[in-house]
């Protein structure tokens, strides 16, 4: 009898279970250099050796028989819509070395701008003005809201 | 004990004072609008407004505050679920099933629902403590680091309740959790996994961290969706499906009542917070229901829980700071600086000779419950217009609102860029099926965890039967060792 099972590897499940090991294993190990003592590693060491037993235990679900339904694998993500989750990612990233390094107001502006062209919309004027009211509705009442220094470069 | 001379005077300068009434309902507006705000925490709020109350005598002063920690408390839970963003940490269990209706377009129920909760929850807490203010204070005082540990090792055992369709990765999700709850630097004094950033010595902040995992990660996965709610006819305002989630409340009277049993002990404790609370009462309820499964897809029985959970913890941190001078948490630190500027010192003299200004303090915090139904309703009238936002708009505005929120936490970028790498943590495990909500409640608790263990390991000196010792301890120990075996025979029951 033919075996017809077809098997693909979720890299992108992958991936994502090595990073948690490593950074697991950096953290236990860290933890331990600094002291031995149970006072330091009394939830940390456990802890770790348990995810990674369970990290271990999960792996071969990131191999996956194609014929085998299975309710863990990820929603099907096209390229645009993985395109569109990174773009907004960036830009908030974007957003805050913005707002540290030049302004509030410049990083707000400029955020709202691209992340609602990101989500959809295509109308330069709308845009324009939505970015624009958000910028002095949001700036300004957050400094008054707030007792931090909110440093501006227009506001 | 009570005493039935003092509450009448206290009846009587109620009546004579009716200025007082003036600050209820403008303090339970600014609560609640400062509650819904991501980032801004009730004790923020406090603190912004304590300096308004400098002019006020005293009585308006207490009156107004308490009015804002009332509004705030229920403030928190309408961003919970209508963005899935929780306003205050005391709202995070409250997004567990409250942004699914929300997203089933049942979001009117669920704001209704939450507002009963919260109301009935306060009521009741407000009114055991009119009675009982010196016994809780007596138990309180007998909490040590056991009782303590017994309280985070429960709030743990609630991640097991939110693995989702995978135990595994659900338990490596709280894992993770409770380890980056470690981060920094411990009780003892040893610094770990801080990567030599200052930022990170008082551990990772959770207010940005549980932001980020529970609603950036969310908000990103919806950028090529139009709306929260897909379906029009739901996306509406509806004045009696809001008081169909109201009176919801009576329909699971013993939830309610034991969410708030739950938020007035775990209240009381100084340090632990309503936090705590709201995800404790929740696991209590999702262990214990008919239908446990239901919970976490959209049921309004999670949203009470979780809500009479940290709405009734007022009354029980009030009893802390009244009877004892020692704050539940930051809110009450604010009250006792309000008292502290009016020349008032509180602690078990200030129940002795002022029982009846005692007796004015909470039979206004019973009033100002009833008072936050109007208000209530008329700010999540208001609130729940957000639904019809289309999301190309509210994406944007909410990861702003949230990020200058995180900023307003610490002033520094540290909670700003917090946020932005556990929404990309988050949105990464939710897409690997790891529960997000999981991870929050091992960061939660994980430092007090840890904390209260190393107490505990201290104090015992390697006596491994030292607990017993400690009969609340103990007490506490069976209770939960009676709750979990209960459910796992109810669910080897069921199959």
């Amino acid at each position: 009898m033919k075996n017809n099972l077809r098997f693909s590897i979720d890299y992108g499940h992958l991936i994502f279970l090595i990073i948690i090991s490593a950074w697991v294993i950096w953290y236990w190990m860290n933890a331990r250099s600094v002291s031995t003592s149970p006072e330091n590693l009394l939830i940390i060491q456990p802890v770790s050796i348990g995810i990674l037993i369970l990290a271990v235990c999960i792996l071969p679900q990131c191999f996956r028989s194609a014929d085998i339904p299975d309710e863990l694998k990820p929603e099907p993500l096209s390229t645009v819509e993985f395109l569109k989750i990174v773009a907004v990612m960036l830009a908030m990233a974007g957003l805050v070395y913005l707002m540290f390094t030049i302004g509030f107001d410049v990083g707000v502006l400029f955020f709202s701008a691209i992340t609602t062209i990101i989500c959809g919309e295509r109308r330069p004027l709308f845009v324009g003005l939505f970015s624009i009211v958000t910028t002095l509705v949001i700036v300004k009442g957050y400094q008054l809201l707030i007792t931090f220094p909110m440093p501006n470069l227009f506001l | 004990m009570f005493d039935m001379s003092a509450l009448l005077v206290a009846l009587n300068l109620i009546g004579s004072s009716l200025d007082t009434w003036l600050w209820v309902v403008p303090g339970i507006a600014i609560g609640l609008f400062f509650g819904a705000m991501p980032g801004i925490s009730i004790t923020m709020a406090m603190a912004l407004t304590l300096p308004l109350t400098l002019y006020m005598d005293f009585l308006s002063a207490i009156i107004f505050l308490t009015s804002v920690y009332t509004g705030a408390g229920y403030g928190g839970s309408v961003p919970a679920v209508l963005i899935n963003i929780p306003g205050t940490s005391a709202a995070v269990a409250t997004t567990f099933d409250g942004y699914p209706m929300a997203r089933k377009g049942m979001h009117n129920e669920a704001l209704g629902g939450a507002l009963g909760a919260s109301v009935i929850g306060s009521v009741i807490s407000y009114t055991v403590l009119l009675f009982l203010v010196v016994p809780i204070a007596d138990l309180v005082i007998k909490i040590g680091p056991v009782e303590m540990f017994g309280v985070a090792l429960w709030g743990m055992l609630m991640i097991g309740s939110l693995t989702g369709p995978s135990m595994l990765r659900g338990f490596v999700a709280g894992g993770l959790g409770v380890l980056i709850g470690t981060i920094g630097m411990n009780t003892v004094g040893f610094i770990r996994g801080t990567m030599d950033i200052p930022d990170l010595l008082d551990g990772v902040s959770p207010i940005p961290a549980l932001m980020g995992l529970l609603a950036s990660s969310q908000l990103l996965g919806l950028v090529s969706a139009k709306f929260i709610i897909d379906n029009e006819n739901a996306r509406t305002l509806s004045a009696s499906k809001i008081m169909q989630g109201f009176m919801a409340v009576f329909q699971h009277k013993i939830t309610m009542l034991r969410g708030t049993i739950i938020g007035m002990i775990i209240g009381a404790a100084p340090g632990v917070g309503a936090s705590v609370s709201n995800l404790l009462s929740y696991s209590d309820a999702k262990r214990r229901s008919k239908d446990p499964d239901s919970f976490g897809k959209g049921t309004i029985e999670g949203v009470i829980a979780a809500e009479s959970g940290n709405s009734s913890g007022e009354g029980g941190s009030m009893a802390t700071t009244l009877a004892l001078g020692i704050p539940g948490g930051g809110a009450t630190a604010v009250i006792l600086a309000a008292f502290a500027m009016h020349n008032i010192v509180v602690g078990p003299s200030f129940i002795d000779k002022s029982k009846d200004l005692v007796y004015v303090l909470i039979i206004n915090n019973i009033a100002q419950c009833f008072i936050l139904i109007p208000v209530g309703l008329i700010f999540i009238f208001f609130a729940s217009s957000i639904v019809k936002v289309p999301l190309k708009y509210l994406i944007p505005t909410v990861l702003i609102i949230s990020i200058f929120g995180c900023y307003a936490t610490d002033g520094n970028t540290a909670g700003a860029i917090t946020l932005c790498v556990f929404s990309v943590i988050g949105w990464l495990m939710a897409r690997y099926h790891y529960p997000p909500s999981a991870m929050v409640v091992g960061l939660l608790l994980g430092g007090m965890f840890e904390t209260e263990a190393i107490k505990t390991m201290q104090l015992s000196a390697g006596n491994m039967f030292y607990f017993l010792e400690r009969p609340g301890g103990v007490a506490l120990f069976i209770l939960i060792l009676a709750s979990t075996g209960y459910s796992i025979w109810k669910k080897f029951q069921t199959k």
